[in-house]
Order: C-alpha cells, then sequence, then structure tokens
C-alpha cells in the first residue's frame, strides 16, 4: 500500500521543502534584546501581539516569520491556521508600532485576594435565594415550565378547602360550611389525607422538585462551582435542603395557615374559639412540619445518591406509594396493621392522627411509628451527609 | 496491512441497490434551518471517489452537511440523496456508509471488540462474520492488542480509532469522518490520517472535515469550503490557493501625507491603484504583493514621509471568507 | 472521483482545469489497488464468491432475527448490566416478593381459633366427655360421674364439635342441598335416644324439604344468593378455620397477583427500565450509533423493547414460579400441591407480561417523545395508573379505568380466577352472609369480570386484546415520531 501512496507523498514532500527553502534562504533573526527593560506597551499596541519586532527593512515577513510571502497559502493558513481557538486571529504583517522595538515581557503578579469575605449567612442567603427565586425569574435555578405548573397548580388545589369554607359562608349552604369548616378531621385531612393529597399531589410535588437538586449538581459538575467558593458541605447541603422544604412548606404549612386563619375570617369567630381550637391547629402544623422535613430528608437523599434527575424522582414516588400498596397488601391479606411501619406515609399519619387527635386507624402503638419515622430520618440524613460529602469537586 | 474485506462478502441489502452511476453523495440545493439560525444555505455537490476534505470554521456547517448526508437531520429544502437514494426515507443505503460523528461519546462500558462486533451485527452479519470483521478492522486501525480493553479505558486518540473501526467494519464504499482528528494528539493525528490515506488508496470515497488547513492538505488536495452555511469554494487545493493569488492585494499604510506616498508608490510597477479612505490612511493595491512589501521600505524612506502603520488588512480569515463569497457569485 | 460540478455552482474556469490536471494523480492509486493482492488474493476471492452463492440459503426468517434484533437486544441487556439501578429495582423487587411470601407463610401456619355457637363442646362436668357427646349416648353433661364407658366409647376432641361441617368446595352452589349434620347433633343420628329433648324440636327450620341442611336461597337468574339459612346445630360455625384459610388463601393469590404482580412491578420495573431505552441514548449522543446502519428507526425501537422484555419476562416469571410453588405447598389442599392455583399463577404470569409490555412501550415512547419532559409525563402516568388501579380494586365497571393499562392486567386475574374457580361468588356472598366480624379481603381483591358481562373467557380475550392494542398503538405513535426526529 506504501507503493500506491508515494506519489501523494511525494506531492506533500515537494510542498514541505518548497515552504523549508523559504525559510531557510530569510536566515536566522536576532532574538528579542534581552537586556532592555521591560516597559508597558504604548497604547496602541496590540497587547495580543507576541511578535511585535521591528520590520527588517530589506525582508518580507509574515505572522512574525522572516521570509514568508504574503500568498494564496500564507492567506488560508491565516484562515484555517494551526491549532484550535486561533480562528478569530488576524495576521499582523510588518506592524510599525514606534514603541516596539524589541521583545517585551509582561511581568505577571499575583496577589492573594485581601478582600472582606461576605458573612456565612450571606453566602448561604446566596443559595437559597438562587434555588427558590428561580420558581419565579430566570437567571437563577432553572426549573422547567413543568415543575413549576405542578407546583402552582399543587398549591392551589390545597386551598381548596380554604375554598369551599368561604363558598359555603357566602352562600349560606351550611352543609358545605359543615362539611369543610375547620375541624380536627379537616385539619388533619389538610396535611396528612392519604387521598387526594398524598397519594398525587404532595409527593409529585416533592419527586419533581428534588429530582435534579443535588443529583443534577452530580451529573454536571456544577458542585464545583459551589465548593471553589468558600461554602462548606454542610452549609451546601443544608441550604439545598431548606430550599426544598421552604417551597414544599408555602404548599402545604402555608396553604394550613391560610386555611385555619381563613376559617376563623370567614365565620367572623371570637378569641375564645381561637383559644379552642389552637391546640388542634398547632399539632396539625407540627404534623405539616413533620411531613415536609421527612418527604425532603427522603427526597434529598434520593437525589443524592443519583446522577440523573429522573431515577431519585420515580424512587421517591415509588417509597411513598409503593411501601403505601405493599403494607396496603399485607395487612388487608393477612391483618398486620405493624406492616404499615414501612410506609412513611402511614408512620406521618399515624404520628398526624395521634398528635391532632383523630381516630387511629393503625391498630400498632403511635410510638411505634414516631421511632420508624426519626430512623427513617436519620438514615436519610446520614446518606445525604455521606453523599454530599463524597461529591467531587471535577465532574464525575 | 489492509484486510481483504471482499472475504466476508458485503452486507445483505435486502432488496436495495445504489441507483447506478449516480454519485455517491449528491446535494443539491440543500439548505437547513434550526429555528432562526441557517446551519446549511443551498448547498449544491456531488462527491464520487477520492478524498475529499471539507474545510470550514465551527458552525460552518460541516456537520451540519454530514448529519444530512447520513440522514440524521432532514433537509430543510432541496434534495440530499446518497447512492441515489433519500436517506432520511430509506436506511438501506447505510449499509454502504460509515460514519465516525464528531461526537465523543462512546458506550464506555463495552471492550473495543463488542462495540465494533454488536454494530456490525446491525448490518445484517451473522454473529461470527461480524467478529471476524471486527477483528479485521480492529488490526485495520492498530487496535488489535487493546481490542478486549473496555472503551472506557481507551485515550483518546483509540477512542477516535474504534469509532473509525466500527465506520469501516461494512466494508463501505462511503466513509464519512466528521472531524476526525479533533484532540489527538500529534501520534494519534499521524495514525488517523494514515488510515484516511489509505482508506482513499484503497479507492473508497472519503468525506473528512476539519477546520485546520495543515491536516487536511495532509490528507488531500481535494476540498470544498463551507463558511456559515454556504459553499464557498470545491476543487483541488493548489488551484483555489492560486485563484487566491490572482486576486488584488491591498497594502494600508497610515501617515500624515497620504498624498504625497501614494505619489511615491504609483511609479512602482506592480501597483495599480492608490486610494485614500481616510484623510490619514493610504491603500495600496497590487497584483503581486512580496514585490511591493519589498520596495515598500525603500519608497517609505525615499519619500521622506512620515508612516506610522503598515497593515496587511487582507491577510484575515474574515478578507479571505469575503473574497471567496464575492468570487461565488 | 472529482466532485462534479453542480449546476447551479459555476466553478471558475482555472480551477476546473486544475482539477483535470490532479484527477489522474487520484485515481492512479485507486486502479492498482487490484493488482496489488493478485496471487494471494485468487483464492480468497473465490471464497468470497462461494460465500456469496450461499448467502442467499442462510437469510432465514431467524437468521436475519438473529443479526439484527439480538444484536441490539443482547446489547441493551449488557447495557442494562452495568447500572446498578438495575440491579437495586430487581433487588427490592425480589425482596418484595419474599417479603409477601413470608407473611404468607405464617399466616398458613398459624389456625384460626373457631367459634362453638351452641356450647356442645364444652366440658362442663369435667369427666373428659364433651356436652354434645354426653348427650348422644344420653348421660348427664353435669355430673361428673355419669359419662359412656372410656372402654367403649372414647372421649371426642371438643374440635369434633365445633367445626361439624366443613363447607364443601365443590363450587356447586346451586344444589341447594348444602351442608351436612356429620356430628348427629340435629339428626339424631347414632344417638342412643333418638327421641332426646335435646335434638331440635324442628329439623327443617328453613324449609326446604331437606331436614338438617343448610340452605342457600338464590335470585334464580342472577345466581345471586341472598339467603343461606341453616336448620338448628347443622352448620354451626360458618367462619370455620377451613372457610377461612381457603379465602384467604385465594384473596392472598388475587391480591398479590393484582397489586404485587400487575400493578407495582409491573409499573415500576417499566419506569426504572424501559423509559431510558431511546431516551438515554439520544440524551448521551449515542443513537447515532445504532441508526447510522441500514436499519429501520421502528426496528431499533422494537428491538430496544425486545431487550428489555428479555430482561423483564424472565425475571417475572422467575418471580412467580416461586410464589407459585411456595403457596402451593403451603395452601389448604388435599395433595401435597395445590394443582388447581396454577390457571390463576399463569393468569398472573400472563397480565404481568402484558403489563410490563404495554407500561414498557409506552414509557419508552414517553421518553421518546420528548426528552425533556417525558420523565415528567412517565410519571404523571404512574401516578394516574396508581389512582386506576385502586378505582379499579374498588369498581372496576367505572368508565375511567378503561383507559388505564391497570385496569386490563387486573381484569385478566379477575377472569384467570373466575375460570379457575367458578365458586369464587358464592364464597364471597358466603362471607358477607355470616360476616360475624371476619372481614376477609376477598371483596377488595376480586370482582367479577366486567368486560364481557357473564364471561370469563370473553373478557379474559377482550383484556388481553386491548392491552395489546395499547403496546401498538404506543409503538405505532413511538415509530412515527421517531422516524421523524432529527438526532442533533
Amino acid at each position: 500500500m506504501d507503493d500506491d501512496m508515494s506519489s501523494i507523498d511525494d506531492l506533500f514532500d515537494e510542498f514541505d521543502s518548497e515552504v523549508q527553502r523559504k525559510k531557510e534562504t530569510s536566515g536566522g533573526e536576532t532574538p528579542a534584546d534581552a537586556a532592555a527593560p521591560p516597559r508597558p506597551p504604548a497604547p496602541e499596541t496590540e497587547p495580543a501581539s507576541e511578535t511585535a519586532q521591528d520590520a527588517p527593512a530589506t525582508e518580507t515577513e509574515y505572522m512574525g516569520q522572516a521570509g514568508l510571502q504574503v500568498t494564496g497559502q500564507a492567506r488560508l493558513e491565516a484562515a484555517f491556521g494551526s491549532g484550535e481557538g486561533d480562528e478569530s486571529a488576524s495576521a499582523q504583517v510588518a506592524q510599525g508600532a514606534p514603541s516596539a522595538t524589541g521583545g517585551t515581557i509582561f511581568h505577571q503578579i499575583y496577589r492573594p485576594w485581601r478582600g472582606e469575605l461576605n458573612p456565612r449567612w450571606m453566602r448561604n442567603w446566596a443559595i437559597l435565594r438562587h434555588h427558590i427565586y428561580g420558581l419565579f425569574s430566570k437567571g437563577h435555578r432553572p426549573y422547567p415550565l413543568m415543575t413549576k405548573l405542578v407546583i402552582f397548580g399543587v398549591f392551589i388545589s390545597s386551598l381548596a378547602d380554604l375554598g369551599f369554607m368561604a363558598l359555603g359562608s357566602i352562600t349560606g349552604a351550611e352543609e358545605i360550611e359543615r362539611m369543610f369548616g375547620i375541624s380536627r378531621g379537616n385539619l388533619y385531612g389538610h396535611v396528612l389525607a392519604f387521598w387526594f393529597r398524598n397519594a398525587c399531589s404532595y409527593p409529585i410535588v416533592t419527586a419533581l422538585i428534588i429530582g435534579g437538586i443535588i443529583s443534577e449538581d452530580r451529573q454536571h459538575g456544577t458542585s464545583a462551582l459551589y465548593f471553589s467558593r468558600p461554602i462548606n458541605r454542610r452549609d451546601y447541603a443544608m441550604m439545598k435542603f431548606l430550599s426544598v422544604g421552604i417551597i414544599l412548606g408555602v404548599i402545604i404549612i402555608f396553604s394550613l395557615c391560610m386555611y385555619y386563619l381563613g376559617g376563623i375570617l370567614v365565620n367572623g369567630e371570637g378569641w375564645s374559639y381561637l383559644i379552642d381550637t389552637s391546640g388542634m391547629f398547632l399539632a396539625a402544623l407540627a404534623a405539616a412540619f413533620l411531613l415536609v422535613f421527612t418527604y425532603t430528608s427522603i427526597g434529598l437523599a434520593l437525589s443524592s445518591v443519583s446522577q440523573g434527575k429522573f431515577f431519585p424522582a420515580v424512587a421517591f414516588l415509588g417509597i411513598i406509594l409503593g411501601t403505601k400498596l405493599v403494607a396496603f397488601l399485607i395487612s388487608t391479606l393477612f391483618d398486620r396493621s405493624a406492616i404499615y411501619l414501612i410506609s412513611p406515609y402511614d408512620n406521618l399519619a399515624h404520628v398526624g392522627q395521634w398528635m391532632i387527635g383523630v381516630n387511629h386507624t393503625y391498630d400498632h402503638p403511635a410510638v411505634w411509628s414516631l421511632v420508624m419515622l426519626l430512623v427513617m430520618n436519620a438514615i436519610s440524613l446520614y446518606v445525604l451527609s455521606a453523599r454530599v460529602s463524597s461529591l467531587e469537586v471535577t465532574r464525575e | 496491512m489492509i484486510p481483504d474485506m471482499s472475504q466476508v462478502g458485503r452486507p445483505t441489502d435486502e432488496g436495495w441497490a445504489p441507483v447506478p452511476e449516480a454519485p455517491h453523495v449528491m446535494l443539491e440545493g440543500v439548505t437547513k434551518v434550526y429555528g432562526q439560525v441557517i446551519g446549511l444555505n443551498d448547498v449544491s455537490l456531488a462527491v464520487k471517489g477520492g478524498v475529499t476534505g471539507i474545510l470550514g470554521m465551527n458552525g460552518a456547517g460541516k456537520s451540519t452537511l454530514f448529519k444530512l448526508i447520513v440522514g440524521r437531520l432532514k433537509a430543510s429544502q432541496g434534495t440530499v440523496r446518497l447512492f441515489g437514494t433519500d436517506p432520511w426515507k430509506n436506511p438501506a443505503p447505510y449499509a454502504r456508509v460509515g460514519y465516525v460523528s464528531e461526537s465523543e461519546q462512546l458506550y464506555d462500558w463495552m471492550t473495543g471488540l463488542d462495540f465494533v462486533t454488536t454494530l456490525a451485527r446491525l448490518f445484517g452479519y451473522t454473529r461470527d462474520e461480524a467478529k471476524e470483521r471486527a477483528l479485521h478492522v480492529l488490526d485495520f486501525v492498530g487496535l488489535a492488542d487493546v481490542a478486549n480493553k473496555q472503551i472506557g479505558k481507551y485515550s483518546k486518540g483509540m477512542r477516535q480509532r474504534v469509532k473509525i473501526a466500527h465506520s469501516l467494519v461494512n466494508d463501505p464504499d462511503l466513509i464519512i469522518l466528521d472531524e476526525p482528528l479533533a484532540g489527538c494528539d500529534p501520534l494519534a493525528r499521524t495514525t488517523v490520517m494514515n488510515v484516511v490515506r489509505e482508506l482513499g488508496a484503497m479507492g473508497k470515497t472519503v468525506l473528512v472535515s476539519s477546520h485546520i488547513l495543515n491536516e487536511i492538505e495532509r490528507i488531500t488536495e481535494q476540498i470544498i469550503i463551507l463558511h456559515n452555511g454556504r459553499l464557498l469554494a470545491l476543487g483541488n487545493l493548489h488551484a483555489i490557493r492560486e485563484l487566491l493569488d490572482q486576486h488584488p492585494h491591498r497594502i494600508l499604510l497610515r501617515t500624515d501625507e497620504p498624498r504625497k506616498l501614494g505619489t511615491a508608490f504609483l511609479p512602482h510597477r506592480d501597483v495599480y491603484g492608490v486610494r485614500f479612505p481616510k484623510p490619514d490612511e493610504l491603500v495600496i493595491e497590487t497584483n503581486d504583493l512580496s514585490s511591493v512589501h519589498k520596495a515598500l521600505p525603500a519608497i517609505c524612506i525615499a519619500s521622506g514621509v512620515r508612516v506610522t502603520a503598515i497593515e496587511n488588512p487582507d491577510d484575515n480569515l474574515e478578507s479571505l471568507l469575503g473574497y471567496l463569497m464575492e468570487g461565488r457569485s | 472521483m472529482i466532485p462534479e460540478s453542480p449546476p447551479d455552482t459555476p466553478m471558475p474556469d482555472a480551477l476546473e482545469k486544475q482539477l483535470a490536471d490532479v484527477r489522474p494523480r487520484f485515481e492512479e492509486p485507486a486502479a492498482q489497488e487490484p493488482a496489488a493482492q493478485e496471487p494471494a488474493g485468487r483464492i480468497s476471492q473465490m471464497q468470497a464468491q462461494a460465500a456469496q452463492a450461499l448467502r442467499p440459503l442462510t437469510n432465514t426468517v431467524w437468521s436475519k432475527l438473529d443479526r439484527k434484533a439480538t444484536a441490539i437486544a443482547e446489547f441493551t441487556l449488557r447495557q442494562y448490566r452495568t447500572k446498578s439501578s438495575t440491579w437495586v429495582v430487581l433487588g427490592i423487587g425480589l425482596l418484595f416478593v419474599t417479603m409477601v411470601l413470608m407473611f404468607y407463610a405464617e399466616a398458613m401456619a398459624t389456625g384460626f381459633e373457631s367459634y362453638d355457637n351452641d356450647g356442645d363442646s364444652e366440658d362442663w362436668d369435667g369427666d373428659g366427655y364433651p356436652t354434645g357427646q354426653e348427650r348422644r349416648y344420653g348421660t348427664s353433661p353435669w355430673n361428673a360421674d355419669d359419662h359412656p364407658d372410656p372402654a367403649t366409647v372414647p372421649p371426642d376432641p371438643a374440635s369434633a364439635w365445633i367445626d361439624e361441617d366443613p363447607i364443601d368446595f365443590d363450587g356447586d352452589f346451586r344444589n341447594s342441598n348444602q351442608g351436612f349434620d356429620d356430628d348427629g347433633d340435629c339428626t339424631g343420628e347414632g344417638w342412643s335416644d333418638p327421641n332426646s329433648p335435646d335434638l331440635p324440636s324442628r329439623k327443617d327450620s328453613n324449609g326446604d324439604g331437606h331436614p338438617c341442611n343448610v340452605y342457600y336461597r338464590m335470585n334464580a337468574s342472577t345466581g345471586m344468593v341472598y339467603a343461606i339459612i341453616g336448620d338448628p346445630n347443622v352448620d354451626e360455625d360458618p367462619n370455620e378455620s377451613v372457610f377461612l384459610k381457603e379465602a384467604l388463601h385465594r384473596s392472598f393469590l388475587l391480591g398479590f397477583g393484582k397489586v404485587g404482580f400487575t400493578f407495582l412491578l409491573g409499573i415500576f420495573l417499566p419506569l426504572f427500565l424501559a423509559t431510558g431505552l431511546v431516551r438515554d441514548e439520544m440524551e448521551r449522543g449515542t443513537m447515532h450509533y445504532l441508526l447510522g446502519k441500514p436499519i429501520a428507526r421502528a426496528e431499533v425501537l422494537t428491538y430496544r423493547l425486545l431487550g428489555y422484555v428479555t430482561l423483564t419476562w424472565p425475571y417475572v416469571t422467575g418471580l412467580v414460579v416461586i410464589s407459585a410453588i411456595v403457596s402451593g405447598l403451603l395452601a389448604p389442599s388435599d395433595g401435597f400441591f395445590r394443582w388447581q392455583d396454577l390457571t390463576i399463577w399463569l393468569g398472573v404470569l400472563v397480565a404481568s407480561w402484558m403489563v410490563l409490555l404495554a407500561y414498557g412501550s409506552i414509557f419508552c415512547v414517553c421518553g421518546l417523545v420528548s426528552p425533556k419532559y417525558g420523565v415528567f409525563i412517565a410519571i404523571g402516568l404512574g401516578v394516574w395508573e396508581f389512582l386506576m388501579a385502586m378505582l379499579s380494586l374498588v369498581d372496576p365497571t367505572f368508565p375511567l379505568t378503561y383507559l388505564s393499562i391497570s385496569h386490563w392486567g387486573i381484569e385478566i386475574i379477575n377472569c384467570a380466577a373466575l375460570l379457575a374457580y367458578p365458586d369464587l361468588i358464592w364464597m364471597i356472598q358466603v362471607s358477607e352472609f355470616y360476616g360475624f366480624g371476619a372481614d376477609i379481603a376477598l371483596q377488595v381483591f376480586w370482582s367479577p369480570p366486567s368486560a364481557v358481562k357473564g364471561s370469563a373467557l370473553g373478557s379474559l380475550v377482550v383484556s388481553l386484546f386491548v392491552l395489546t392494542l395499547y403496546t401498538v398503538f404506543a409503538l405505532f405513535i413511538g415509530q412515527a415520531m421517531f422516524k421523524r426526529r432529527e438526532l442533533d
């Protein structure tokens, strides 16, 4: 095969040697005067020019190489020169800047940064802000449109009971008002009802939010943007946690407060009512906090173990709905209430029932559920912290 | 060194046959629009045989051109024909095509042999045939000794070569290499270049793209220049170069007395015009840049005019492309 | 070899000339090529010709399949093998099945406590003979010294006087004469004093013309039992352990099959394994390796799914077989293995296969239709299916559920169950009638097939057809989208 190539090779050799010959005839270049003190470049000089030299009076030169002529070849080289990144460079030919009498070396001085570091909370606030503002405006963490829509929709739907209560009050339909008015059952239902809130709304929102919140940092290597700055990993994880918690909190806790407040305003209740019901409201509030905390910690743990946004989202739904379904299957078949301990939702519901004081739907003691809940949260937080501390600064 | 591919036969075309006498690749008035951006603008060309280099800057439309040819994209306008068949509608011509994309992504978990074998089977070879061919081509690109190593452990040059190997496994008539030299070190570059040259010598049609002239120059003299999606030049490299030489050159001098200096230049035999675009600028137009450059210092000194700058506004990419575009219309 | 000058791009004349100059230089080596390998190449060339001639013989359907289909399927399987999420998902599935089977085994091992409605199993005087037996032999149940002779009549165990009439699961509930007084405390059979005042005065209190039996009163047209009336002392404990165990076993089959296999495994396996089949390749930019071959895009889609199926079908088959063996050995049955269940397990298997295929193709197409939002669509579909599965368990006739895949999977199991055990309806009616707080899960996990009223086989066929239709429809949409998709 080499024989076959000879003709082409010859062609190249011929060409190469021609270029070589041209270079040789031009003679050696004098190196830049090393003794000349470095001086700042004159304003009209191009600082990018590495080889600004005097044009020898009788020679032509091209791209700092004496003897090379500006031919079609040179033009093509200028256009499609050597390596990458030089597409934008322009050929400097025979530049006659008055100050460039020799070579110039610019001394590089690196000074350590002696500025004042912002306080820790301010840096953390920047992370938090980045995640929350992203829901509303560009330039922060981008959430897909679908996620934003679902968050908005679920927020509106979680205010449905308030709406119905107001509707009942306005139309004077006592049935509706009684059905949606503030009661233990309704407060429980607002936070922990399985149908429809915890079967669909809350887990889906959580799944969508947590999907990429840490995993995409891992996938795209953007965690390096955080860890190359004065931010420690605990703060990073905490702010991620907080930002998810705040979004969920607005949907779950804020809407609960709205519902309770709305109930008082709509019915024009007095202080005594407030005092009577504040106990169960606070219990519901605590249950809501627990719900938000648990969902967030499980979700973030899943997000931190994977590299895409899909796995954590589906795995979260799998954990919430799948364990619920498994527990439902086993408890229905074999009458074992304790199997519900494997389901985070049922533990939350059981503890919530106990705190708010509605009828228990489980046979095992509520303390078991509480302990199980603590164990689940502990495991999730452990996984989260372990995985965040192993996040590489470089792209994985 | 070159394996005899004819031993194991062609892939089963299953009823498809190339249109006789059709060019391997033919584009007629092809335009590709990505939303608001034009990727390829009214390009027409036909290629049959030989190695052709496609030259263009990033975003010039090289990859778009290739993707259109291999049916990854659909032309917004115009017709694309691969062996006389529209590749977007019928994948059958791929049986004669090997395509190396610019993408760096490979199946890192596979061994080189698995990778090539698996993809070879998609041409319709049986398991044994595919393996035999895979070993052949891996040997051809010089990866025989690492064929059973995972691709994830390959160096960049090896990854390029395994991509080339996979594109050769069906003994294609047309081989399309999109930036095969990108990111290769000089050694890998030489190997890949040799492979491409040998392919050309074997009588295959090879399309190879690059944004670097030297690379293309080493491989072939047959080039196509694309810029901003337009076909700028097509043909032999030397011919294009000579055409460029014939184009009038300009030299720009910055001086306080341009008219006086201009007068001093006019007697020179190669200078055929002077212009004064600005009060302190003089533009000399010439057919032979080097002779004017040689004479330039002497004339300046003789005229006694203070010259503050000498520039050659034509020697950048924009002016080259501008010229090529003018030459086209 | 030189590009032909297309009509609308005129080349400068000089260039044309130049091209003509260079032309021979390039064509030369190409022309020499065949000559270079002249002597050694002849034999191999002949071999090649022979191979070409033989080729049509090997072009059978199977060898064609083996070439492309198995290549992609094998590739897909290997790809699964390298992903940890595959192993996690499969492992969790196995864990889940093991856990349910353990609960089942435990439930089968523990007995149910029977009720003694008439109190004749008690031994009030402590002589070792239960009250019923003492009455039978005419001795006093209240006197410890008055009992039958232990030498001729050994004392009965107390249970003989509780579980007197094990319900016969012959399925023939249309025969109104059900139940049997096997301890004789209604008929007086075997009693020393057949006219004893301890025997019931009205032996045919349900008025069906048969003394001492259980009577099922039913609606003749629907076959619905609306009353079960026993004569006194017959079938005294309808919540017998036998009945409960049988009911539990059947509801385990149904519940595990429906919720466990068709729903949980049926949806989570494809969600994790099928969504990325095409989407991941496109996102990573490796799709063109598969598509830049003489293979239609629809084929690639189908063969990728084939790879998915070759992973999930054997997996789910394995789980079904394990469950069938374990439950077949542990279930109440006459022999050592309960063969009748195999029909239901077959139904579970077919339902899981169909559901895995349908979900797989739908989720795969979701990822294909929109690489960016496909994930969200898949999650939304998953939740929708969850809701529909729950709804379908409660009320399978609700029309909205027809739009879901889980409904039809559940329907297949309903049909298979009815084919295996035609007395399911009767069992549920019995348990509803004799509630006694024994809430058996059978009502929850079985509803009569609803696709074709009154025909299990018809409903089965319809369900299979609908699931196939969903799959084909998804694939059709998928390939249509895929064909038009530009790979950037």
